[in-house]
């Protein structure tokens, strides 16, 4: 007997059990719900971009306006010295400024994971990062403790309970209600038979996963141009077949541990819960321990003493910014410094004392980020979760990104009006077309596989383990008493 | 070879820890023979017919179906030989023919066709009505007619029974032999554990009576009257 006849017959049997039913009701309704969740954020961060860069649009257009009368000399109107498109400092600081836009990635409705937290704009600024570009402080207690309900979630959460409620009893079962030993009265293998029928039950539980993701891609609306997208698609898949794959390993295991359905119910959601629950909540623990948040607060205290303390020693600080830069200088034509480099020039001193504090808080954060992904090893779940996030665009390896990339746009950007403010020129019509725009570089498809292999190598060893080891006793646990 | 029983039990013991289950149990059952089993619970003849299936293996000894070793080739020796437990449990959200389908295509290896399945169904004593009906509702009765089917289906000619008619009322019960009696013409060698002293007299050709795993009598139920029988089970129960 072909393994696809006894899957056929598997499915007969559970076609007719209301378990199935509920069960494809639930984790469907749940899917639908957390990918119309998921698209609801997505469509909210969509408007507030489109928002911000209309409004953008129209304030650059009047500028440039304003300028282009100012150049050609019209003096009709008086232009405040803190709204003058012509000076440098000024909209260096923000006047009429881009906004730095982090876009909702392709697969972004599938999961939101932690966006909702993580700025996904700033408005570009010559002032100092830290004082603009805040990344945790708006933070939603709750929601930082359980998240928001998205696809992403249900298939960490959801899917392996379903694989689970689907073939816990699969051999124990059989024996319990009596059947196992009419099948094992046939000259047939019981290996065979009893793996025929887990995987019935556990391909039905994928076939279900995989149905909820395509149908909340075509609902949500996730427009499938690009072969990229594809990809990351493909790669979703993989990974919900592979963390699949270990959960139908560990229920494999377990069927073959010959215990009483009721025992292997018990057992395989301990496993659940210290897969799911316990394990990853341990690692954040330990890295909470080991690596402790910098504390941002003390960050910020000590950026306000070293511009007061800049401010209260002005000349030195004036005196070593223009020992820094002589072309000032040599063009200055004596009289009053100009404000604007003045507060360069604070800023500057600042920035030198913070420099080492800012490295090492960044440092801190990055050695806080590594840990927690290092221990990402502990737990499939933890694996699994880092994967769907990063595949739909919400993982912390897109913000960091986002931030590098900011980081090279704000030297740049500072490069730009910094250079203009000390040799005291002011902003052209052509200038102001030259202002350096944001763009987001998304991370190649290849990059993201490199990040995501060793994870999903991890899990599927764990998985064919598993699996090799229910295999061995499942003939054991086939005795029909 | 001038005698080979179909089924044959040699020296089949098995222990479990101190408790001896089976004690170098010997029978053998040809073509065309009902045998048996007599003894009180947990006299080993369950015991004896795992040993046949697979189910337990002996420590020491062989159960040999058509002369091969089942331990040497369980899945060869199930292909001929059909097992009705004291209850036949079936798939019941799977109509009777449903289930006869799986077992006889897990037991041949192909498919049968419905109109096939639907005659050793309606051998076996249901209706047709009754072929199509979920088993989950069915009589105790009704799921031995199940049984007797699946083993017509897979053409077996070594049947197991494990007190197929206790819990049965006197009509099931004789209707069940009378389907024992058109197996048995038909060629199958029939090893039967059984309570019913009566039933063992009228369908069976011999009995053993069983103790402590062991054999303790064995006779052919044409030399012995329905009283003699019983007289002899209390005796061998008594000592």
């Amino acid at each position: 007997m072909s393994f696809l006849t006894m899957l056929r017959f598997e499915w007969r049997v559970l076609r007719r059990e209301r378990l199935l039913w509920v069960a494809v009701v639930f984790f469907g309704a749940l899917g639908l719900y957390a990918a119309s969740s998921g698209a609801r954020f997505t469509a909210q961060q969509r408007l507030t971009i489109a928002e911000l860069e209309q409004a953008h649009a129209q304030r650059r257009d009047s500028l440039g306006q304003l300028l282009g009368r100012l150049h050609a000399g019209d003096t009709s109107r008086r232009v405040s010295a803190f709204a003058d498109p012509r000076s440098p400092a000024v909209v260096g600081r923000g006047l009429g400024a881009p906004y730095t836009i982090l876009p909702p990635a392709a697969l972004a409705p599938l999961a939101i994971g932690q966006r909702d937290v993580q700025p996904f704009w700033a408005q570009a600024s010559t002032r100092t990062k830290q004082t603009f570009f805040v990344n945790d402080e708006i933070e939603n207690p709750a929601v930082l403790v359980s998240g928001r309900l998205d696809l992403a979630f249900v298939i960490l959460v959801v899917y392996p309970l379903i694989i689970l409620a689907l073939t816990f009893d699969a051999v124990a079962g059989e024996r319990e209600r009596g059947t196992l030993a009419i099948v094992l009265a046939q000259p047939v293998d019981p290996r065979r038979v009893l793996g025929a029928k887990l995987a019935a039950r556990a391909l039905l539980a994928l076939a279900l996963a995989l149905g909820l993701t395509f149908v909340a891609v075509l609902l949500t609306g996730v427009s499938l141009g690009d072969p990229d997208t594809w990809l990351r698609l493909a790669l979703w898949c993989a990974v919900i077949v592979v963390y699949g794959a270990f959960w139908f390993g560990i229920s494999m295991a377990v069927n073959a541990a010959r215990m009483s359905a009721a025992a292997s119910a018990v057992s395989l959601l301990a496993a659940w819960l210290g897969v799911v629950v316990v394990l990853p909540a341990v690692a954040a623990a330990v890295v909470t321990v080991t690596h402790p948040s910098p504390s941002r607060i003390a960050l910020t205290t000590r950026l306000r003493e070293a511009t007061d303390a800049a401010s209260a020693k002005r000349e030195d600080a004036m005196a070593s910014f223009l020992l820094d830069h002589p072309a000032y200088i040599a063009d200055a034509s004596g009289g009053a410094p100009d404000p604007n480099v003045v507060s360069m020039a604070l800023q500057d001193a600042a920035e030198r004392v913070m420099a080492p504090e800012y490295a090492a808080f960044d440092a801190a954060l990055d050695a806080q980020r590594d840990a927690a992904a290092s221990f990402r090893f502990l737990s499939p779940a933890l694996v699994t979760q880092a994967a769907l996030l990063d595949l739909a665009g919400a993982g912390e390896a897109r913000f960091r990104a986002y931030e590098r990339q900011f980081d090279t746009y704000h030297a740049e950007w500072r490069d730009f009006f910094f250079s203009r403010t000390l040799s005291r020129r002011s902003l052209s019509p052509t200038d102001w077309d030259a202002i350096p725009m944001f763009r987001f570089a998304e991370e190649s498809a290849s990059a993201l596989w490199r990040r995501l292999a060793p994870g999903l190598g991890m899990t599927l060893l764990l998985a064919m383990a598993l699996a090799a080891l229910g295999r061995r006793g499942l003939t054991a646990a086939a005795q029909a008493r | 070879m001038a005698y080979s029983p179909l089924l044959e039990a040699r020296g089949l013991t098995k222990r479990y820890g101190d408790t001896v289950a089976l004690d170098a149990l010997d029978l053998g059952v040809n073509s065309g023979e009902v045998y048996c089993l007599l003894g009180a619970n947990g006299a080993g003849k369950s015991t004896a017919i795992n040993c046949f299936l697979d189910f337990v293996r002996p420590d020491t000894g062989s159960a040999l179906i058509g002369g091969s070793v089942v331990a040497d080739d369980p899945i060869g020796t199930k292909q001929r030989l059909a097992y009705i437990p004291e209850t036949v449990m079936l798939y019941g959200n799977l109509s009777a023919v449903e289930n006869l389908e799986y077992f006889a295509t897990l037991a041949t290896g192909t498919r049968p066709a419905r109109p096939d399945l639907l005659k050793h169904l309606i051998t076996a004593g249901l209706t047709e009505v009754q072929a199509d009906q979920r088993v989950g509702g069915f009589s105790k009765g009704m799921r031995q007619k199940v049984g007797i089917a699946i083993a017509l289906a897979k053409g077996a000619d070594v049947l197991l029974l494990d007190e197929p008619t206790s819990g049965l009322d006197p009509k099931a019960s004789n209707e069940f032999h009378g389907l024992l009696g058109m197996l048995r013409a038909h060629g199958a060698a029939v090893l039967m554990a059984t309570h019913d002293l009566f039933r063992a007299k009228e369908s069976g050709t011999r009995v053993g009576i069983m103790k402590r795993g062991r054999k303790v009598a064995e006779l052919r139920t044409d030399e012995i009257g329905h009283a003699d029988l019983e007289q002899l089970y209390l005796q061998h129960m008594h000592d």
